[in-house]
């Protein structure tokens, strides 16, 4: 048995896990908290994504946006981390060998890799164009990668119970 | 202003489209609602997990084989309003599960309803089926 999976079958036997695989209200509940967070996070980095692409609050500056709503991205992706962690733990052994749950820890990944990108090269020079109404083609790209890629992560998401 | 609209219409229009497929059923296998197979056996697990309830058998075919099914349920919470605990069965326990069989013909089903040793019967599926 490999590293990953022992971690696995050790958290499904901790206390937290077995606790919530076998309540009754709170797994749906976490469930529930679980979507809630997904609504903020996908949100809020749509509308800087759709910001970046040009196709909203093309009157506003980019800074303005990303100061507004990269907080709450934050904070959904906090709750997202901290549900997921618990979901996660009540049922890892059958999460680790799904292949919904494997594509979207993946396209995760690649989400993070895009903005870390996004931040550390186009946002860079964003104080030449701020204010224009489409950004360069760095970020319209960044934009739109970050849009398709949330959106596979929450279908990826939904397709684990069905895979 | 209805230029503005046309966009968002268009992207939602689009995501109802691609959604449409998504609808047919849950679960890992599909089941075949129009047959009812039922199998005895002993139990050698009986996992009252969320989101769905597992039950493993171990039947023995005409030769004396023993083949492992395994039956699922529905939620725990909705399994305690048919008056199931965790604790209903354990193994070793000689059960009768009726329920509908996998399309794919793999050991599975999705139980329908289970005779417990008692006599007694009980429901595994949510209200009115899953």
């Amino acid at each position: 048995m490999n590293f990953i999976s022992a971690i696995c079958v050790w958290l499904e036997q901790t206390g937290w896990g077995t606790t919530i695989r076998e309540s009754l209200w709170l797994f749906p509940v976490i469930e529930t908290v679980h979507i809630f967070g997904i609504i903020l996070l996908v949100g809020a980095t749509s509308i800087l994504d759709l910001r970046l692409m040009g196709l909203t609050f093309r009157d506003e500056s980019v800074s303005l946006i990303a100061g507004r709503f990269i907080p709450w991205a934050l904070a959904g992706f906090i709750i997202q981390v901290v549900t997921g962690f618990l979901l996660f733990s009540s049922e890892a052994t059958k999460m680790y060998g799904n292949i919904g749950f494997q594509i979207k820890m993946l396209l995760i990944l690649i989400a993070g890799i895009n903005a870390l990108v996004f931040h550390s090269v186009a946002y860079k020079s964003v104080g030449k164009w701020d204010r224009d109404p489409v950004g360069p083609l760095s970020a319209r790209a960044a934009g739109l990668i970050s849009i398709l890629l949330w959106f596979g992560i929450v279908a990826a998401g939904r397709w684990i119970a069905y895979v | 202003m209805k230029g503005k609209m046309f966009f968002p219409v268009i992207v939602t229009i689009g995501f109802l489209a691609a959604a449409a497929p998504a609808f047919p059923h849950h679960g890992k296998a599909t089941y075949d609602e129009t047959k009812l197979a039922t199998i005895m056996g002993t139990v050698s697990a009986f996992q009252f997990s969320n989101p769905h309830a597992e039950l493993f058998l171990d039947v023995k075919d005409e030769r004396g084989n023993i083949e492992r099914w395994v039956g699922e349920g529905t939620s725990p919470n909705m399994l305690v309003r048919e008056g199931w605990d965790r604790k209903t069965l354990k193994p070793g326990d000689m059960i009768t599960a009726t329920g509908h069989p996998a399309r794919n013909g793999t050991n599975s089903m999705r139980i329908e309803k289970v005779i417990l040793p008692s006599g007694k019967e009980l429901t595994f599926e949510g209200p009115g089926g899953t």
